[in-house]
């Protein structure tokens, strides 16, 4: 064989031992070494993949590891890659690269400028939005005039306001952190839809929108509405919500709220990052001790986390999933729900014994505040019928990017026939307690019961149910709860031939009784039937 | 178990060839019966953990080819030709029964509004070791070849894993020899290492990075969802291109690990792209299935030689079996009839020098204008190209929204808005470096990298090459964004 010959021989053999040794080289690395003294061979944390690493498989039936044959070899590949040594790292630095070089989504987050991140896809849609991708239909509009003048109807029934604000998105108020070629394209976004929607509705000064202050703090002022590396408005961000908020508040309560916002409360970050004062804050890559992924939001709670349940119920997941607040002196009763979007940002109001300060202006006193719920019928009536009393006001809380999905998925019977009630009442129909009338037609029903409760042997935490009749004839029926106050809606209903010129009658089970129930209707126009 | 699995290529793998090199040693018939032991043995547990229903399958089929091989063997000794050619109809009955069972049977209990879980599920690799199976059977009867040795070398054959799931569909011919002898040689290895590392590169950094737009633009028209004219336009490219990387670095995956392990498997993929009509185009694109079509379907049915008509008949007919051959959908059917119809109306508009010949007409002269050359290749990727657009798509309706938008009939929807979220700086390099790398751009830089510097030099730049694309390629696949090759489906 010449030298060439050789030569060429021996970079072959070399290649080809390098690419045997390095491809087999992590598992002789797990195999010399054992998980609890190298936790860098530990399954990728499930922390941050959000799962549970796959576990290694067993064909015995009663193990809770238990795999059928034909799935073993799925199931160790998947174990496999869970444990796959240098997985964290190369995760890590895939993320980084993703960002830093390609200038590419790592799954659902979109690079910006510097350390911004967007969200886009599943749940959190919020480029799309910004691209316009999202088109409500007739019907979604239909849905969100129904949500709104509904519940604002049920509200007024019940001697109530409603307040609903969906929060901005980052995309839709830091549109300057994004790469120039997602700007270039903004669309339709939802809120203007919604907004279009609700023009020439009474209920349009119900819906409060933040994004207009959203921007101008950010663009003219510089001030972190949002985090950089996350989805969630920074503590600033939720404060100018609730300023807004109380506003209205002072709006709807003149004399009883102040038009004054509570002062901003503006911990310095590196207090809040060393864990010296409560608030959160966005970590940046220097920062980070255990976070391979990259930049990680810090939150700081100093004292105890554990809030006060006001209503302890359903899931325990979150530990403060229901806050209540109380301030000393008399002031308005607030009722909020909403999501998890500014659960962080609230820490910054936490005070030393653990408790959550939502920052209302003065004149607002107890506020309950449900984390992860929405404002259902059901948990409306829950509220009243718990409380022992009706709250002034109900807040509910939805995000700019989820707003298509809203509407359909809390609109219920009652509220649609609220709003049918209130559309009927604005088209001129007088509101009746008499007979019905005898030629027939369509009508929307209103009942208001005045202290509902179980006289013998009733358990008045059950739901029961109310029967509307008129002339013997059942028209509906309608679920309720027992409290000082409750509203029904029903409706718009045919008027049946039988019970035309008859009385309308509500009948409740044995045991329930109201100290006072007031039936009214009103007759549909026809543009409505 | 796929090819681009961290389970198939840092634990299956290295010990597999490591095992396989220590028998093979210098090739003796002892070393290398050990070696061919080895591989049976691996071959059968990859399909063991890749689908362990299917395996009987696989088996039974393995045995009554070996026994219709040995039958028709016995018979042609024996000079009974219709008792070989009744064995060969029906093992190829038996080959092509259980193919046409699992895929109708499938394609109907996924139908039906079944679960997942109900659905038959078809055994992993169906279409090739059938095809395989065939074609050892017919060469046998051809006397082409000899029956393999024995039933064990015909399980090996069968079973053979860098070929078993997505082919190339190879036949005894051209590997038969390795089972006999196979000394292990450093050159061939190290070429099948460079060759697995471009495979995975295509696969993981080209044809991975193309897909989630083209995908997400079909998602709309699958809804009957207009798209703006420039992306409809932009997404059947790219996923012309995501599709010949996918399946072509497959095909380099199996040539690789098969060159590893001695065997020096076809080529199946001769920068189709880069062809100037539609039959030319077929004899770069998935040879080995081409050929197979060819050999054991379109010249049994006649071929060219009993007239134009006929040879136009014989090739709509074997491409839209080529088409069914991929599923059973009817775009798959609609894919193969278009190839097999433009290949009649080249036959007919632009004879090949062949036909030329027969016809005694003047052949093209050998300077041909550069205005003919692109013209030529235009026309061959705007053809190809829409077979794609038929092949992608899950019904006419999907087709026909995609053809609306394409052409501006159809007007943009606000979802296509969002496809703006996939022009990402990834996909554009993507389609960037695809476009140019799917013509023969690299193979033109190793001639000109041999002539001005020494072999172990270009080697040496050779292997450095291989080792940062399958770095690179190795570092997508563990972030997670590996998709499955696309035709594992078939």
């Amino acid at each position: 064989m010449s030298k060439t010959g050789k030569t060429e021989k021996f970079v072959s053999a070399a290649f080809l031992a390098a690419w045997i040794v390095a491809l087999g080289a992590p598992n002789v690395v797990r195999l010399a070494s054992s998980h609890s003294k190298r936790p860098l061979f530990l399954p990728f944390p499930a922390k941050t993949e959000n799962r549970n690493p796959h576990q290694w498989p067993s064909l015995r039936k009663n193990s809770p590891r238990y795999t059928k044959l034909r799935e073993i070899g799925r199931a160790l590949e998947a174990w496999y890659s869970d444990s796959f040594a240098w997985r964290t790292e190369l995760l890590a630095a895939w993320r980084n690269f993703s960002f830093n070089v390609l200038k590419s989504p790592d799954g659902r987050d979109v690079p910006g400028r510097g350390n911004w991140t967007f969200r886009r896809g599943g749940d959190w849609s919020e480029l799309e939005d910004w691209l316009g991708a999202v088109e409500l239909s007739a019907e979604d509009r239909r849905n969100w005039i129904d949500l709104v003048e509904g519940r604002r109807e049920w509200a007024e029934a019940v001697g109530a306001k409603y307040i609903t604000f969906p929060t901005p998105t980052k995309a839709q108020t830091c549109f300057n952190e994004m790469y120039p070629a997602l700007r270039a394209h903004r669309g339709r976004s939802l809120r203007s839809q919604i907004q279009e929607t609700l023009r020439d509705s009474p209920a349009r000064d119900d819906v409060i929108f933040v994004d207009d202050e959203f921007i101008s703090e950010r663009e003219e002022r510089g001030r972190p509405v949002f985090f950089d590396s996350d989805h969630h408005p920074s503590a600033y961000g939720v404060w100018l919500i609730y300023k807004k908020l109380g506003r209205r508040l002072a709006e709807l309560f003149p004399g009883r709220v102040s038009p004054d916002p509570m002062p901003w409360y503006d911990a310095p970050p590196e207090d809040v990052l060393a864990g010296r004062a409560p608030g959160c804050w966005a970590e940046r890559p220097g920062d980070q001790t255990d976070a391979p992924l990259g930049i990680r939001m810090k939150i700081s709670s100093p004292g105890e986390r554990q809030l006060m349940n006001a209503f302890p119920q359903g899931s325990k997941r979150w530990p403060y999933r229901n806050a209540a607040t109380a301030r000393d002196g008399d002031g308005i009763t607030v009722v909020m729900a909403h999501d998890s979007y500014m659960r962080f940002s609230l820490s910054s109001w936490r005070e030393p014994e653990g408790s959550m300060v939502f920052p209302f202006p003065q004149g607002v006193g107890k506020v309950y505040g449900h984390i992860f719920q929405r404002l259902s019928m059901g948990f409306l009536q829950h509220q009243i019928s718990s409380l022992g009393f009706v709250p002034d006001v109900f807040i509910d809380q939805f995000p700019e990017c989820r707003l298509d999905k809203t509407a359909h998925r809390y609109l219920d019977p009652v509220t649609r026939s609220a709003a049918a009630f209130a559309r009927a009442g604005a088209a001129g129909a007088a509101t009746r307690s008499d007979a019905l009338p005898s030629e027939g037609g369509q009508i929307a029903v209103r009942v208001v019961f005045d202290d509902l409760g179980a006289t013998s042997g009733a358990d008045a935490a059950n739901e029961f149910e109310a029967t509307l009749t008129a002339g013997g004839c059942v028209l509906d029926r309608q679920t309720l709860m027992t409290g000082p106050k409750q509203a029904l809606f029903f409706g718009p209903l045919d008027i049946p031939a039988d019970a035309a010129g008859k009385n309308l009658e509500i009948e409740l089970p044995q045991g329930i009784s109201a100290k006072a129930t007031m039936v009214v209707w009103r007759t549909m126009p026809p543009s409505n039937r | 178990m796929t090819f681009g699995s961290l389970f198939f290529l840092t634990a299956f793998l290295p010990p597999v060839l490591i095992v396989h090199a220590a028998l093979q040693g210098g090739g003796s018939r002892r070393r290398t019966a050990a070696a061919n032991a080895w591989l049976l043995a691996c071959s059968l547990a990859a399909i063991f953990l890749s689908d362990l229903p299917g395996l009987k399958w696989f088996v039974g089929c393995a045995a009554w080819t070996d026994l219709a091989t040995r039958c028709v063997s016995a018979a042609l000794r024996r000079g009974r030709q219709r008792t070989a050619s009744a064995a060969l109809a029906l093992a190829v009955t038996a080959d092509m029964a259980l193919l046409c069972a699992f895929k109708w049977l499938s394609s109907s209990s996924a139908g039906a509004g079944a679960d997942a879980a109900s659905a038959i599920a078809i055994p992993l690799g169906l279409s090739f070791w059938t095809f395989r199976a065939v074609s050892l059977v017919w060469d046998v009867r051809r006397g082409v070849h000899p029956p393999p040795p024995t039933p064990l070398h015909t399980l090996g054959f069968m079973a053979l894993f860098p070929v078993y799931v997505s082919g190339p569909v190879v036949r005894w011919s051209e590997i038969g020899g390795a089972f006999e002898r196979r000394p292990f040689d450093v050159d061939l290895a190290a070429s099948g290492m460079r060759r697995l590392a471009i495979g995975l590169a295509k696969k993981a950094l080209l044809a991975d990075n193309l897909a989630p737009f083209a995908d997400a633009v079909w998602a709309l028209a699958d809804q009957g969802l207009g798209v703006p004219c420039g992306m409809a336009a932009l997404a059947v490219p790219a996923y012309s291109l995501r599709l010949y990387f996918d399946f072509s670095g497959y095909s380099d995956m199996a040539i690789g690990m098969g060159r590893m392990l001695g065997f020096r498997i076809p080529e199946n993929f001769l920068w189709p792209y880069a062809a100037r009509s539609v039959r030319e185009f077929w004899r770069r694109w998935h040879v080995s299935l081409s050929s197979w079509f060819r050999d054991y379907l379109y010249i049994p049915l006649g071929g060219s030689r009993r007239g134009a008509a006929r040879a136009c008949i014989n090739g709509l007919v074997v491409f839209t079996l080529c088409g069914v051959w991929h599923g059973n959908g009817l775009m798959f059917a609609l894919w193969g009839f278009w190839h097999g119809l433009l290949i009649c109306v080249e036959r007919l508009v632009a004879p090949s020098p062949s036909q030329r010949a027969a016809r005694r007409e003047p052949t093209a002269g050998a300077a041909e204008s550069l205005v003919s050359i692109a013209l030529s290749r235009v026309w061959l990727l705007a053809a190809v190209a829409f077979g794609w657009l038929l092949f992608r798509s899950a019904t006419p309706a999907t087709a026909f929204s995609m053809i609306r938008s394409l052409v501006g009939l159809a007007q943009p929807s606000a979802e296509s808005r969002a496809l703006w979220l996939e022009c990402t700086p990834v996909f554009t390099a993507a389609f960037a470096a695809g476009a140019v790398l799917c013509f023969p751009v690299a193979p033109a830089l190793v001639r000109l990298a041999r002539r001005v510097l020494p072999g172990w030099a270009v080697l040496l730049a050779k292997n450095a090459a291989a080792t940062a694309l399958a770095c690179a390629a190795l570092f997508f696949m563990v972030s997670g964004t590996r998709q499955s090759f696309l035709y594992f489906q078939f």
